[in-house]
């Protein structure tokens, strides 16, 4: 079971997921990346993958 | 006469584009190739869109708005009137862009196969929406 947390917030999506490390967490980012330019990404190296976020901006 | 300024955005996807402001309350929209987009007086203007809100929809004293693609960019960009981006849109141009990405990554995870049962969006404030999904 994974848990993906989605902010947006003035257009900038900020993805977060929680799950277990090798089992797709990335493919769920992945599919954020391509909604708009990715400023920043960052990923975990534990067995359990706490932390991934992806922000992006929709702005004028 | 309100002069068009054209302005980048991050808006790729057309269709998402389009659900976005009707979402915003513009449910008459123009669709297609080179648009003519006239000013508050109903005078042809030279600047062309492929998504087009006409001015009677807008405001009273408002211009045409219009969407066009950028081949270079990949992205949309927003044709708007000096006068319109001062007044009648101010609101809309705040809202426009967490709409977007609200449908946006809604799409996305109907399209990964995820169930809409299991996503949960919440409104937390004005331009500020929270989803959640158990995958």
């Amino acid at each position: 079971m994974k848990k993906m947390t989605i902010n947006i917030k003035d257009g900038i999506i900020e993805a977060h997921v929680e799950g277990m490390k090798g089992k797709g967490c990335s493919q769920y980012l992945d599919m954020i990346d391509r909604l708009g330019t990715t400023k920043k990404r960052t990923k975990t190296k534990e067995f359990y993958e706490k932390q991934t976020i992806i922000v992006q901006e929709i702005k004028y | 006469m309100s002069e068009f300024i054209t302005t980048e955005t991050q808006y790729k996807d057309k269709k998402t584009l389009i659900e976005a402001l009707k979402e915003c309350g513009f449910s008459t929209i123009e669709e297609g190739k080179d648009v003519t987009l006239y000013g508050y007086h109903g005078d042809k203007r030279p600047e062309t869109a492929d998504i087009v809100i006409r001015k009677k929809y807008i405001g009273r004293l408002s211009n045409d708005m219009g969407f066009k693609f950028n081949s270079k960019t990949r992205c949309y960009e927003i044709i708007l009137s000096e006068y319109d981006r001062n007044c009648h849109s101010q609101k809309f141009l705040q809202t426009l862009p967490t709409t977007y990405a609200t449908y946006a990554v809604k799409q996305s995870l109907l399209k990964k196969g995820i169930a809409s049962s299991a996503i949960k969006i919440t409104k937390k404030a004005h331009n500020d929406v929270q989803i959640e999904v158990r995958i």
